[in-house]
């Protein structure tokens, strides 16, 4: 019998008896292998060592591995100078342990760190790190008193001697200690510091986790063991080091970032701490960790950190959706070009939030950058004109303004989802505007408080040497500071800036790029919400016919060229162009624009308004609800372009008559934009205006008269003397006054805004006929008969121009002044205006203007005395009276 | 981590996998050399009763040697049982070699003698040889390899009860089996009471 069959024979009599009760176990023996007495012993010794054996485990050898290799350190009495008093923890990197220093008598916390500085130059590696580390004084940054090398049988350990922390981990101060949101980022700030500190003293943490950062009994954070990870690696890998500590190993694995988990230790540089800092907030603000590893091993866990993106903020907390997420999101960024470049950049970006201010971790979108602006500056008493998004061609009871914000916002993103190059260029705009524009409107930096023009003023004064071996950065800052001079209504300012920039662009970038098509549609759309239509058409027009020539006619570029010029027909009066190339945006978009695409929501925007100028109110409704429906879908209710739709639907509902369901929508998008924004966007100054005008259609004068002119003056401080929404709010205004007989009030509102339009150099636009008419009316109802007709007749030419021949605004307009005519005693040139004007109105269905101005044709006829007609005119006005 | 070696060790296990053994002899070393790497940081821990983690080891010179696209279960498991082998080598060489741990020397800002960390007990609970285990296991492998290769597997790999049934290819009821008789032997032969009849 071989030494093999005996082996098996001894597993077969195991296997046989091991579950038996002990006592029977030989009695089984004797019988399965009868005279076989040594196997029968062997079977029962080897069951005798199973009893025993529970220390032969893999467990136990693994531990013995560790025992036997190193020699087993328990508790010293002292190392060197400190005499140590307890353990208090240990961890991947080594050991702590609270220990008393003899000279200077202190207590300090000694780490003594493994063993693995076998050579000469990781010995050196060492000195300079642990100098390095000497350097780091901070308040929030536990001191290093004393680095050094202790002897041990496994080879030569380095320790540190630190300033011991009574204090709490990060993450149970955070679940203890009930801190608001508030309290935890301004904590989490100052960690930030403290890991700048470091950085720039040379020294990168490597290890940032909740564990590293105690909070002490007045809820200050303090970093430990900076640099410590690098100082104690042999091969600086953090895997290996890791790896001896698998209890830990979510615990740490879950704080490194891609390049760590990857192994691309060369790669792993200060921004690694940025990342670990970004996993410390999320992990504070959630209670989550960006990637649940747990349970995972080495290779999935590094497949998470590496490839998966960590769910948003907001899905844990509805309250951290918005700018925290985003901060926290862009630490976690894999790619580290992409994430803050700096912790000082992450703790800025977290104080400007608990400040109020804008982020700089955003897409350089004007309409956002504004809007957090705005926001704070209702803050702000002092600050100048109403730091307003975007725009500010807001023509009021209509929505352009608002549609150009939301054009604005898609452009910026559009600018940011380009290439490397561009994105750095964006964030050199970012960097600039956050530095050099931005934090100077900070009250506390200067004596007085810095207005946003004047900081903007400030800024731009060396623009030009700033950046002059940066063209391409030149041209993008240019046309972001245009764009906000724009915004301002600083056009004087704001056009040289978005010419430049458009410049710019064609000398380094050429006229085929982008970039350089994206300016010259800024240019197009300043100059005719500048009201420079004529300028605005020619650069419009040309930008749409190249790009339909260089890009196809459905490439993105060539749509949102295409709805900058619907727009510009819009605004000047053009309905028939603009129908017909709203019918071309709405063929080319279709396969290559989604239904819920920004532009084409915008597009449908326009349709409705279109359709609303041709009295078409019915196709109004469907499509502004639809535009609005893919809004709050798409971004919300409290979303800016959200209101705007809400607002625009509101508006047509009012015109429809169905005041009782507008009302609510314009309360809504009010209260919640003068919530978000301040009182002085133009956007809500649209709202303000149109709930004013409400209340008057709805009989609630009182309510909408204090409305009117807050709106008013606002809108002249916003938009100017020469702009239509202050046309339109005067008009609206002056309108409801001589309404209520207070025709002296208005005239006396009206001559001032028409003088100061003509100074401030007025363009036609249909708005501004109507202010005119308003005066005319104004003018006819004190009976200043001669003054009212050339305003009457200037409204008039300038409706004929806009206006298909049929609109019931012309027959208004003509019935006006065929009454004021008629008043003054001119009969003969009353009635051809007030026939003509039956004409319109009866046509249009305008039944009350209508049968009135049957009526003032019947006074002529009877002042005539030609009886039968004066009777034909009262029966007409009399029907139309029977008919309601 | 070069990428020719990575390509070539990827290759060998694939070829391994299928159950070429020359292509192990070839791979052998890259896993050896590899291990050693990890190892060298990893075998000198902090603390006695501190727990090595060979699967942890073995997975990280899995991901740094081998190239992880278009692998299957099979080539993983092949690495597995081959690194359970080396991880075996590179322990015993080391801990026969521990003794002869060289310090650093040189330059330090705080000198200190061996004799400045003062224990306060001994150290010496010394519970499981590593050389005795290896010399236990090599015996073992001429009675019953697939025992000797549980073994192996399961203390110098780190696999799991389910892990090594599945890489020997047995089921787990079996291994438990196998397991339990295996363990007690190798108790009775740590513990030096074996009878030297055994061979008899």
């Amino acid at each position: 019998m071989t030494d093999a069959d005996k082996f098996q024979e001894l597993d077969r009599l195991f296997q046989a008896v091991c579950d038996l009760p002990a006592d029977q176990q030989a009695q089984h023996l004797v019988e399965l292998a009868p005279g076989n007495e040594s196997l029968q012993s062997e079977v029962i010794e080897l069951l005798k060592a199973e009893r025993s054996s529970a220390g032969v485990t893999p467990e136990s050898f693994h531990e013995s591995i560790a025992s036997i290799l190193t020699g087993s350190i328990e508790t010293p009495e002292a190392i060197g100078n400190y005499r140590i008093i307890r353990t208090l923890g240990q961890g991947g990197m080594g050991i702590v342990y609270e220990a008393q220093q003899q000279s200077p008598q202190r207590t300090v916390a000694l780490k003594l760190l493994r063993p693995g500085l076998a050579t000469q130059e990781l010995i050196r590696r060492f000195e300079f790190e642990a100098e390095a580390l000497g350097r780091l004084q901070h308040p929030n940054i536990a001191h290093i008193y004393e680095a050094g090398l202790v002897e041990t049988p496994a080879g030569p350990r380095p320790f540190f001697a630190m300033e011991i922390v009574r204090g709490e981990p990060l993450n149970s101060w955070a679940r203890k200690s009930g801190a608001s949101v508030r309290q935890k980022l301004e904590l989490f700030a100052d960690i930030c510091d403290a890991i700048q500190h470091a950085h720039t003293q040379g020294v990168v943490h490597r290890d940032i986790k909740p564990a590293n950062i105690l909070v002490t009994q007045d809820d200050k954070p303090k970093v430990l063991d900076f640099g410590v990870a690098r100082t104690a690696d042999a091969t600086p890998d953090m895997l290996e080091t890791l790896a001896t500590e698998p209890g830990q190993l979510v615990g740490t694995m879950a704080y490194m970032s891609p390049e760590q988990v990857s192994g691309k230790t060369g790669q792993i540089d200060t921004r690694s701490d940025v990342y670990g800092l970004g996993v410390v907030l999320y992990e504070l603000m959630s209670s989550k960790l960006p990637h649940n590893i747990e349970g995972l091993g080495l290779v999935d866990s590094a497949d998470a950190i590496t490839n998966k993106s960590a769910p948003k903020l907001s899905t844990y907390d509805t309250r951290l959706r918005g700018d925290i997420e985003t901060i926290a999101a862009k630490a976690l960024v894999k790619d580290k070009e992409h994430r803050y470049q700096t912790a000082a950049a992450l703790a800025d970006d977290v104080r400007r939030y608990l400040a109020g201010e804008t982020i700089s971790a955003r897409p350089p979108s004007a309409v956002y950058q504004l809007s957090r602006f705005a926001k704070r500056n209702k803050l702000l008493v002092g600050v100048s004109a109403g730091f307003v998004v975007a725009v500010v061609s807001a023509v009021v009871g209509t929505s352009i303004g608002l549609n150009r914000a939301i054009a604005q916002t898609n452009l910026a993103e559009e600018r940011l989802a380009e290439s490397q190059k561009q994105t750095q260029i964006a964030q050199a705009v970012m960097d600039f505007m956050n530095n050099d524009v931005f934090a100077a409107v900070v009250p506390s930096h200067q004596g007085h408080e810095v207005t946003v023009h004047e900081a903007l003023l400030a800024a731009s004064a060396n623009l030009d040497d700033k950046f002059a071996d940066q063209p391409e950065t030149l041209a993008a800052i240019s046309n972001n500071m245009g764009n906000i001079y724009y915004a301002l209504g600083d056009y004087e300012q704001a056009a040289p800036l978005i010419m430049q920039a458009v410049d710019l662009f064609k000398e380094t970038l050429g006229e085929q790029h982008e970039l350089t098509r994206l300016a010259e549609n800024d240019l197009g759309t300043f100059m005719r919400d500048a009201g420079q239509y004529e300028i605005a058409a020619k650069v419009l027009e040309d930008l749409l016919g190249r790009n339909t020539a260089d890009l196809g006619a459905q490439d993105p570029n060539t749509l949102n060229a295409l709805l900058s010029v619907i727009q510009l027909y819009y605004q000047t009066g053009q309905y028939e162009k603009m129908g017909s190339m709203l019918d071309r945006f709405e063929r080319d978009r279709l396969g290559v624009l989604e239904d819920d695409h920004a532009y084409v929501l915008l597009g449908l925007q326009n349709r409705a308004m279109l359709a609303a100028e041709m009295g078409d109110l019915e196709t109004a409704e469907i499509n502004y609800r639809r535009a609005y429906e893919g809004r709050l879908k798409a971004e919300g209710s409290q979303a800016n372009s959200t209101l705007v739709a809400e607002h625009n639907l509101a508006t047509i509902l009012e015109a429809l008559g169905r005041y009782e369901e507008a009302e609510p929508l314009y309360r809504n998008v009010y209260d919640l934009s003068v919530k978000l924004s301040g009182p002085d966007n133009p956007d809500i100054l649209v709202t303000a205006h149109n709930l004013a005008f409400l209340n008057w259609s709805m009989g609630k004068t009182d309510e909408a008269e204090p409305i009117f002119r807050d709106t008013l003056e606002r809108c002249i401080k916003v938009f100017g003397d020469a702009h239509p929404g202050t046309f339109t709010c005067t008009r609206s205004l002056c309108n409801m006054l001589n309404d209520l007989g207070r025709a002296d009030e208005a005239v006396e509102i009206l001559t001032e805004r028409y003088r100061a339009a003509q100074t401030a150099g007025v363009q036609d636009s249909p708005p501004y006929f109507e202010m005119t008419q308003s005066f005319a009316v104004a003018l006819a109802a004190l009976d200043r008969h001669d003054e009212a007709k050339p305003k009457f007749e200037e409204a008039l030419g300038g409706f004929r121009a806009m206006l298909p021949a049929e609109h019931p605004r012309i027959g208004n307009t003509l019935a006006a002044l065929g009454k004021s005519q008629l008043k003054a005693g001119h009969v003969e040139d009353a009635e051809p205006k007030l026939l003509e004007a039956y004409e319109i109105l009866s046509n249009a269905g305008e039944l009350d203007s209508t049968r009135s101005t049957a009526g003032l044709l019947a006074e002529i006829y009877l002042a005539r005395a030609e009886n039968e007609n004066a009777m034909l005119w009262r029966s007409r006005a009399a029907e139309l009276t029977d008919h309601e | 981590m070069n990428s020719d070696v990575q390509h070539a060790a990827t290759t060998l296990l694939r070829v391994y996998a299928k159950g070429n053994q020359d292509a192990a002899d070839q791979l052998t070393p890259l896993v050896y050399d590899q291990l050693k790497a990890l190892a060298g940081s990893m075998l000198v821990t902090e603390r006695a009763g501190h727990t090595l983690q060979p699967t942890a080891l073995v997975h990280e010179a899995y991901v740094k040697l081998i190239d992880q696209r278009n692998l299957d279960h099979n080539d993983r498991a092949a690495f597995l049982g081959l690194a359970a082998t080396v991880m075996r080598r590179i322990l015993v060489d080391h801990a026969r070699t521990r003794n002869r741990v060289k310090r650093g020397g040189g330059l330090r800002r705080v000198e200190f003698s061996e004799s400045s960390i003062a224990s306060p007990g001994g150290n010496d609970t010394d519970p499981i040889d590593i050389e005795a285990m290896d010399t236990a296991l090599t015996k073992l492998t001429d009675l019953d390899p697939r025992k000797a290769r549980l073994i192996e597997l399961r203390f110098f790999g780190g696999l799991d009860e389910n892990e090594a049934a599945e890489l020997i290819g047995i089921s787990r009821a079996t291994a438990s089996r196998e397991w339990r008789m295996a363990r007690s032997w190798l108790a009775r032969e740590l513990s030096g009471t074996a009878e030297e009849s055994t061979g008899d």
